[in-house]
């Protein structure tokens, strides 16, 4: 059994503002979204009964998210200029795609996304699953290569029987 | 009462036990697992019961619930790593407790104390579920419309882990993706963009397993380890006698943990930290918590049990889950036919004694795996690889989102909404509001055109009955004390650049 490493001790302070330029970026992206929704929105049809409009929920929504991301925005960021620091936020984006679990995480993201896009389309379900199950394992050194294989194998072939055969659930 | 009796008989039968412990084993190996949550556990396990008939699949689900709610404080106590999160609480004083060489005893406490609170909160829903169903049927649909978007308020306030408002943003992006596909008034298609797989808007089982699976894969394969050993346990059995002293703190938490339960979305985490803040309060020893209080791990325990019945109070009378995990049982009884609501207890009122008899034989399955089994099962947990095994739990995830409706566009949904769950979930977005807003997100979206449509198009309809006046003033009321917060700590940050550590924005 493995533990989680201990947490990085991190200056609070700077975590929070860490926080809040994260939340900037975020921000901006959702603001671009709610754009983009709106503009949708509008386009559609009014019906005959116009109270009962498709649009009503959705538009009220995207104001809403509108004025939160103005309370965020207005509530810390205009109050606080260092979370406006344009070079501080280049800096901590800097280092955090030179973090190890940045590219581990990034390393699961592919092999997922191989799986999913790749392997289940053109290879029948269970070479694909071993595959990905051993690839995963190797990929982050997680066991010996005969017990990968093992695992990859004998998870495959379980799911196989249990889902193909005794619930009868077609498989990808 | 006598259905009860009469559920009660008609489920012994040896294969419905078999069902019952197998989901309660399920549970506990899966709830001690670091990164198989509550919620991923019951999201995967129904992908298996979908060829299940209706009370069989309830038997799994529901046993693997109580199961998993209780399974992580085998490892909180033992090896201070809560397996969910609804146990974190439990490693303050659980922990404390194995280091003095009492992991033992600690272990059967912890049971003990989550068999009780299981109990009381299957009391809980046996009594007041029928009272709410009672008064939801003079429910109209604005009440419902206000109900939706108070559910999404109290449930982003509560679980935001930094800003109150994070939490309803994230509550607003659920029920706008719920907005996605057939309009159910008019059929008109919203934000399809001519896929025909979007028609009947995005699926929610691929969607939960997305954003609670792929963030912990990639959290548990991105972490460093270390090996842990797991401390000596001679004996599991606790002092029955030493156990009744504490009937106030267990009588205490485990209305905490209804209470909790029953508000929309918030979940076990949050019942658990709750009913050990109120423990540790009205304590007559506060100073022992923390460093190996029985009280506090007694709190954190019936806290987190005692949430499951209460979580089910408002899935069975609104249609509203109570948690997570609620959630996705919400999901598995669409897919088995079952439409919870207003009128579901009306209609089919046996299913309200159906699920308080399976949560007391859960309950007991609980308490029996947990007593007698859980010392081996630990020793066989801890051994287990955690990112070999988080690769297999990738496969499951993959087939749970896939068997639904047997198309690749689900799997692709699902690792899609993983990455948006894992970015969120990095910037301290709470995720339970999302999920809560596409479950709610029909009820807002029909409800908020038809009030319209009753009041002619006048907003002031929704202020017109009692009830909804109340609602709106409770909606209000909530926003208005975030803005209230947000005065406060903007012209302390204005004096204070120092400030900013406590809390930060609005």
């Amino acid at each position: 059994m493995v533990q989680n490493a201990p947490a990085d001790t991190h200056d609070p302070q700077d975590e929070v503002r860490a926080l809040r330029q994260g939340d900037l970026a975020l921000l901006v992206a959702l603001l671009l979204f709610c754009g983009i929704g709106i503009a949708l929105t509008l386009q559609f049809p009014q019906f005959e009964e116009r109270h009962t409009w498709p649009g009503i929920l959705p538009m009220v929504l995207f104001v809403g998210l509108i004025l939160m991301a103005v309370w965020i925005f207005v509530g810390t960021h205009l109050r606080e200029p260092a979370f406006r620091d344009v070079r501080s936020l280049c800096r901590r984006c800097r280092e955090g795609l030179h973090k190890p679990e940045f590219h581990r995480g990034l390393l699961v993201l592919g092999l997922l996304g191989m799986y999913i896009f790749f392997l289940l389309p053109y290879l029948p379900y269970l070479a694909s699953t071993t595959i990905f199950v051993f690839i995963s394992i190797m990929a982050f050194r997680a066991a010996p290569w005969w017990l990968a294989a093992l695992v990859s194998i004998l998870n495959s072939a379980t799911l196989y029987v249990v889902f193909g055969k005794l619930y009868r659930i077609p498989l990808p | 009462m006598i259905q009860l009796l009469q559920h009660l008989i008609a489920l012994a039968t040896p294969w419905n036990f078999v069902l019952v412990f197998a989901g309660s084993t399920i549970g506990i190996i899966g709830g001690a697992l670091p990164g198989i949550t509550t919620t991923l556990g019951v999201a995967l396990l129904t992908s298996v019961t979908f060829s299940m008939q209706t009370q069989d699949a309830l038997l799994m689900l529901l046993s693997l619930y109580v199961g998993s709610v209780y399974g992580g404080s085998l490892t909180a106590i033992t090896i201070n790593i809560p397996g969910t999160p609804s146990n974190a609480a439990t490693t303050l004083d659980g922990y404390p407790l194995a280091q003095r060489g009492e992991a033992g005893p600690a272990i059967g406490l912890g049971t003990i104390g989550s068999f009780v609170g299981t109990l009381l909160g299957t009391f809980a829903l046996a009594s007041v579920t029928p009272l709410l169903s009672r008064i939801t049927l003079e429910f109209s649909s604005v009440e419902y419309f206000l109900l939706a978007i108070l559910g999404v308020i109290v449930c982003g306030s509560l679980s935001a882990p930094d800003l109150a408002v994070k939490g309803w943003m994230m509550g607003f992006l659920g029920l706008l993706m719920a907005t996605i596909g057939m309009d159910e008034i008019h059929a008109f298609p919203r934000y399809v963009f001519g896929h025909p797989q979007l028609m009947d808007g995005i699926a929610f089982i691929p969607v939960m397993i997305g954003v609670f699976g792929v963030p912990e894969i990639i959290q548990v394969m991105s972490r460093r380890e270390h090996p842990t050993e797991v401390p000596i346990i001679k004996r599991v059995l606790p002092n029955l006698r030493e156990i009744r002293t504490y009937w106030r703190v267990v009588l205490q938490s485990g209305l905490v943990g209804v209470g909790i339960g029953i508000i929309p979305g918030v979940g076990e985490d949050i019942a658990s930290w709750s009913a050990y803040d109120a423990a540790k309060r009205t304590s007559k020893h506060p100073e022992e918590y923390g460093k190996g209080s029985h009280e506090g791990l007694l709190a954190s325990e019936v806290g987190n049990n005692s949430c499951i019945g209460g979580a089910i109070v408002p899935l069975l009378a609104l249609g509203i889950p109570g948690s997570p995990p609620a959630a996705i049982l919400l999901g598995a009884m669409f897919l088995h036919g079952l439409r919870p609501g207003p009128v579901f207890l009306l209609e089919q009122p046996q299913y309200l004694s159906l699920v308080v008899a399976i949560l007391l034989y859960a309950s007991f399955a609980m308490l029996v795996v947990g007593l007698v089994v859980s010392r081996t099962l630990l020793i066989y947990i801890v051994k287990l690889p955690p990112k070999v095994m988080m690769s297999v739990v990738a496969t499951l995830c993959v087939v749970g989102a896939y068997s639904l409706n047997l198309n690749l566009f689900d799997v692709q949904m699902m690792l899609l909404f993983g990455i948006f769950g894992s970015v969120m979930r990095k910037f301290k977005y709470p995720l339970a509001p999302f999920v809560l807003g596409m479950v709610l997100g029909p009820m807002a979206d029909g409800n908020l055109r038809r009030a319209l449509l009753v009041g002619n198009g006048n907003p002031l309809v929704f202020v017109s009955r009692p009830v909804g006046l109340i609602l709106t003033i409770v909606n209000v009321l909530l926003l208005v004390s975030q803005f209230g917060l947000i005065r406060r700590i903007t012209s302390r940050l204005g004096k204070k650049p120092d400030a900013l550590t406590s809390a930060g924005a609005p």
